[in-house]
């Protein structure tokens, strides 16, 4: 069992990264060209760089199974990270810049099961990117042992053609009720119906064509 | 009152124990997105990916504020009439400021939530908490600058023409104060969204989250048509015979209406509450471990900084830091030491014995020696305008005198009269050698603290008066200062004076 004492609390363990820098950027490109990005937009991809974030490794014997968990040593609100099963042994750490570790292994017990077998602090590498799209710098996290993208802080693709909605509304009735001005007060009732079908389509006007299409090489 | 705590060297660190479990969170969570105007589907829809507890640090910062404001208020009745009130402010409250002490990102937490009491000591690794950024001294100084906006924001309530003001800031206590929350990460759509629950009270504090779509196009179509509407109508009725009814000032106007109305409704619709981006290089930068960076020393105070080891300039014993800027006694000689971040100075000092009477009075009982700081100091006012001013015979405190400021740990509203009577009426006692061993009570009022309560004392003073003050300018000067243990006899919670 660990030593308990916070002042005691060394990562000593690392699990070697995987993917290089210009695998994360490729991997953050492919994922705002899925997710984010649409016709035509561009972004810039920033500054990476390589984090070790300190985790407690448990490993615990449940049944015929042993398994491996690691839970974060550090107090974060990052998304996704709460929990991290890694793919391959920890090797010594070197000179690599780890976080400092701030709780105690048996923080995690209550959450925990099996028969104890082992626990240690080992230092999980993550890529940080940013990324600047339209006016906002944004943030990606991916994990540089599986190449997992773990989005943080990112813009919504919004699914409404907001500009539509403002101009279907607004011309219009604008014309409608110049003429029921000009000519007969009968186009204020066409200007009311008009704006109840618009209503009642709102729901329609709200969706936006997803799909996307689909390049020559079937990218 | 007690003093402030150190900014640099250790930090009183509290926390609030989490009250609210999973379960209860998890329902609080699911209320919260059944209501206002999410989307629809939210509650079936949802995947939620991660949920936890987690304490978020908070910088608090307590002290008393006190004040002294004059000035007048006017206004104009319907006859033209021109009247002015005249006002005198004192302030002399707690004012509490917090600041989160952590990057919450997007989820717009900037104040601590809860109030004060029921918080235990904090023990770090025990629990999993975001770790505090930053300079406390930062955080202490910016604490101040509010605290006084808080207290000046006070005074101006009622006076629109301030002609006098004074402010002092009394520091109690500065902390760090971790407060629990539960963190529910989920995904919804294509969307990644949190909600922050404050896990003492279960009410859910921040976070983000899909906001219903179609509640949002319908609220938009509504404005663009009313503003097409109130466009479309008043550019018509220029070119009709009969608008000549309608005025045309009346026209432009509802012309103006029209189109700020779309303009208003554009950007409040289109961006809602769910597209936040937030993140910037400075953020990753902050991902790193915060370091608690100490107090950065001026070129001037590293020359004059002889030694980091304080000693004694009496005996020369080397003294072990205290916390914080405290008046205490030398272990080796029984000096009385004014102890700051960067040195001790002696504070002479002398214990006053009871007088005749009060001997005569409480013969079996001793009496419990109270510490005083006592200035000498000259007070000149050079300019003073008080309205409706009455001779009630009160004396005046001004000139050269002896001010006395209770140092011991005693509620104020208890010591401040002593102050006034000890001030007014200087007390002539005899004292004992100074090698006597007493039992005096300790010191918690170090003497910068001292000095401004005296000046407040003369402020407060003058402003208790009969009367509206409303200028008042004066030269105050303080000779010399010491420590005075008074005799008091404590009689069923009250205490009674021994000279």
């Amino acid at each position: 069992m660990a030593d308990n004492s916070p002042q005691s609390l060394i990562v000593k363990k690392i699990q070697r990264p995987r993917v290089n820098e210009n695998e994360a950027k490729f991997l953050t490109e492919v994922w705002l060209e899925k997710n984010i990005l649409k016709k035509k937009e561009t972004f810039r991809i920033g500054k990476a760089v390589l984090v070790y974030y300190p985790f407690w490794r448990y490993v615990r014997e449940d049944g015929p199974e042993t398994q491996i968990i690691c839970k974060p040593a550090f107090g974060t609100i990052l998304s996704d990270i709460q929990t991290l099963t890694p793919r391959n042994e920890p090797t010594d750490a070197g000179d690599e810049e780890i976080l400092t570790p701030t709780i105690n292994a048996s923080y995690y017990y209550p959450e925990l099961y099996g028969l104890p077998r082992g626990e240690m602090l080992v230092g999980i590498p993550f890529w940080l990117i940013s990324y600047k799209y339209k006016n906002s710098v944004c943030m990606l996290k991916i994990d540089a042992e599986s190449g997992k993208v773990i989005p943080e802080w990112h813009p919504f693709k919004d699914p409404v053609n907001w500009k539509k909605i403002a101009l279907l509304a607004f011309i219009p009735t604008f014309i409608i009720c110049a003429l029921a001005v000009l000519i007969h007060p009968i186009f204020y009732a066409v200007a009311a119906v008009y704006l109840l079908v618009l209503l009642w389509h709102s729901k329609m006007l709200a969706i936006l064509n997803t799909k996307r299409e689909e390049g020559i090489d079937g990218s | 009152m007690v003093l402030e705590r150190s900014t640099e060297d250790r930090i009183a660190e509290v926390m609030y124990p989490a009250k609210i479990t999973k379960g209860v969170a998890d329902r609080r969570f699911r209320i919260w997105l059944s209501k206002g105007i999410k989307a629809l589907d939210l509650t079936d829809s949802l995947t939620i990916t991660e949920s936890y507890l987690i304490y978020l640090p908070f910088w608090r910062f307590t002290a008393q504020g006190l004040a002294v404001a004059c000035g007048h208020s006017g206004y104009t009745e319907r006859s033209g009439n021109k009247l002015r009130n005249e006002y005198e402010e004192l302030v002399n409250e707690e004012y509490t400021w917090t600041k989160c002490a952590c990057d919450t990102g997007q989820y717009g937490i900037k104040e601590l939530w809860l109030e004060k009491g029921g918080e235990v000591p904090y023990t770090p690794g025990n629990v999993a908490a975001m770790d505090a950024e930053g300079s406390a001294f930062d955080a202490n100084e910016d604490g101040k600058k509010a605290i006084r906006g808080m207290v000046k924001a006070d005074l101006a309530k009622r006076i629109e023409t301030v002609t006098f003001e004074k402010y002092f800031i009394i520091p109690k206590v500065f902390e760090l104060v971790y407060a629990p929350v539960w963190i529910f990460h989920f995904t919804y759509d294509t969307g990644h969204f949190t909600a922050v629950i404050d896990a003492v009270k279960g009410d859910v504090i921040g976070g983000t989250s899909p906001m219903n779509l179609t509640a949002r196009t319908r609220l938009m179509i509504l404005s663009f048509v009313a503003g097409a509407a109130m466009t479309g109508i008043s550019i018509a009725l220029i070119f009709t015979p009969w608008a000549a009814i309608v005025s045309d000032v009346i026209q432009v106007i509802v012309f103006l209406c029209g189109i700020a109305l779309c303009m208003v409704a554009y950007p409040a619709f289109k961006e809602g509450k769910t597209v936040t981006t937030s993140g910037t290089m400075a953020d990753i930068a902050r991902m790193r471990p915060p370091a608690r960076v100490q107090k950065k020393l001026t070129d001037q105070e590293v020359l004059h900084r002889n030694s980091t080891v304080l000693q004694c300039p009496a005996c020369g014993s080397q003294l072990e830091r205290p916390w914080g800027e405290v008046v205490a006694r030398c272990e080796s000689c029984g000096a009385l030491l004014d102890i700051t971040a960067d040195e001790a100075d002696m504070v002479p000092y002398s214990i006053a014995k009871p007088n005749f009477l009060s001997n005569t009075a409480m013969p079996c009982q001793s009496p419990e020696f109270i510490p005083f700081w006592r200035f000498t100091c000259d007070i000149q006012v050079k300019d003073y305008l008080c309205t409706g001013k009455t001779d009630t015979g009160l004396p005046d405190i001004q000139g050269k005198r002896d001010y006395y400021i209770c140092a011991a740990d005693i509620p104020r509203y208890i010591a401040e009269p002593w102050e006034v009577n000890l001030t007014i009426r200087n007390p002539e006692c005899e004292y004992f050698e100074n090698n006597a061993k007493l039992d005096t009570r300790p010191i918690y009022i170090n003497q910068k603290t001292a000095r401004e309560l005296t000046e407040f004392l003369f402020l407060r003073y003058e402003t208790e008066k009969p009367g509206i003050l409303q200028v008042l300018r004066y030269d105050f000067t303080i000779s010399s200062a010491e420590i005075v243990y008074l005799p008091y006899y404590k009689e069923e919670g009250s205490y009674i004076p021994g000279v």
